[in-house]
């Protein structure tokens, strides 16, 4: 006697989305009829060739504008005292140029991710972002330009700070854009914790470009807490050493 | 926790924004598009449950709207072609494009509804119950849906030989 299967229950029996006694009552009923048994082997046919056709993609390469950072680990001759970095590149007005694209390398991997943990970054040419013990850290033009330049001066020179406000954890942070990086740091302690850095430049045909994905824009309605201080408050903040 | 979470993920969203996305659109964009909103929607995951099944309804929920609307303005342009071609691509060029395989070119037909559910169970391997719970619909509408789907492929892919046979 033949048992009736429907084409549901045949796919669901391929998927193994059947019970142990479901299965073997399926395939029974495939065994004893050669219809039922050439439409799963055509069911097969068809799942093997969607897979065969849509599995490599997860060897690829991810591109690195959907990489989100979370941590890369420090090579050991990177960890360098950051107040002699900062002190060995007093005066300096622009970051070297050697490390430039090491930075577009990293900054965008990071063009649509928050920077959590350490970054690795080569320690014999740091320029504005440098590692430092929890996380990365604003350095030279930048670090200056956090500390001492109001938001929206004109003409404000390698570094242009955007916007400051407020973050949900309390700490005053301040937008900022370089030649070829914007970004986003906060106050820590005396210096300056770097939460966001995106690309402004694509490093593989160095030409110009915005960054991809939300812009810092959309990462500070992410971290703020009210509004972005007008520049009395901005003037306040300063005089307070941004605390 | 999370973002070594989404960075794990990331080749499986890739390919599912490709099995997803109709070509010529961009399945990196949609990728990406769909990391910003789960980077901005994180407290939305809870840790504990799976973070694949989150991730994959955040990027289907960013897919569906656009599919539905594309799909419906397809059936507004080319109304006189319906009964003469059925099942065929409404959208001119797409069939041309030798370069995908045939079996791209099929899952791309297929409507929305049914693409998605053939995404997430016979590509990316999820069980009906996980992809019931992803696409929020009943288990029943998702076997439904997803015999509908493999049966329109075998007759797309079976059409496909007869073409080249003839």
């Amino acid at each position: 006697m033949t048992v009736t299967i429907d084409d549901a229950a045949l796919l669901a029996w391929l998927d193994g989305e059947l019970s142990a006694d479901e299965a073997a009552r399926v395939s029974a009923a495939v065994s004893a009829d050669p219809r039922l048994s050439a439409l799963a082997d055509a069911h097969r046919a068809v799942a093997y060739q969607l897979r065969a056709e849509f599995d490599p993609i997860l060897a690829e390469t991810v591109p690195a504008r959907l990489q989100v950072v979370t941590e890369v680990t420090l090579p050991a001759a990177a960890v360098t005292d950051l107040a002699a970095v900062r002190a060995a590149r007093a005066g300096q007005t622009s970051p070297p140029r050697r490390w430039l694209p090491q930075f577009a390398a990293l900054a965008a991997s990071l063009a649509i991710g928050l920077l959590a943990g350490r970054a690795s970054l080569d320690s014999g040419a740091p320029g504005l972002v440098v590692p430092g013990a929890g996380g990365l850290q604003a350095a030279g033009p930048l670090a200056i330009a956090l500390d001492t330049q109001l938001a929206a001066t004109p003409d404000a020179g390698a570094v242009q700070v955007a916007i400051s406000f407020r973050d949900s954890q309390g700490r005053v942070c301040r937008s900022w854009q370089a030649e070829r990086q914007e970004g986003i740091a906060c106050r820590a302690g005396d210096g300056w914790a770097v939460t966001a850095a995106l690309a402004r430049a694509s490093q593989a045909d160095g030409r110009y470009r915005m960054a991809s994905g939300p812009g810092v824009a959309a990462l500070v309605d992410t971290m703020i807490a009210g509004e972005p201080f007008d520049a009395a408050q901005e003037q306040a903040a300063r005089a307070l050493g941004w605390r | 926790m999370f973002t070594a979470e989404l960075t794990a993920l990331l080749p499986r969203l890739r390919r599912l924004a490709s099995a997803l996305a109709r070509p010529p659109a961009d399945s990196d964009d949609l990728a990406q598009a769909s990391v910003e909103r789960m980077l901005r929607a994180r407290d939305q995951w809870q840790p504990g449950t799976r973070f694949d099944a989150w991730a994959f309804r955040v990027m289907r929920n960013l897919w569906i709207d656009t599919a539905r609307a594309n799909a419906r303005q397809s059936a507004r342009r080319a109304p006189e072609e319906d009964g003469l071609n059925v099942g065929d691509d409404p959208q001119p060029g797409l069939e041309a494009r030798s370069e995908l395989a045939a079996v791209r070119r099929a899952l791309a037909q297929l409507p929305p509804e049914q693409r998605e559910v053939v995404a997430l169970i016979t590509i990316e391997g999820l069980g009906y119950a996980e992809a019931a719970a992803v696409l929020d619909l009943p288990i029943g509408t998702v076997s439904t849906r997803l015999l509908r789907g493999r049966t329109a492929l075998l007759q797309l892919l079976a059409g496909k030989e007869n073409d080249r046979d003839n």
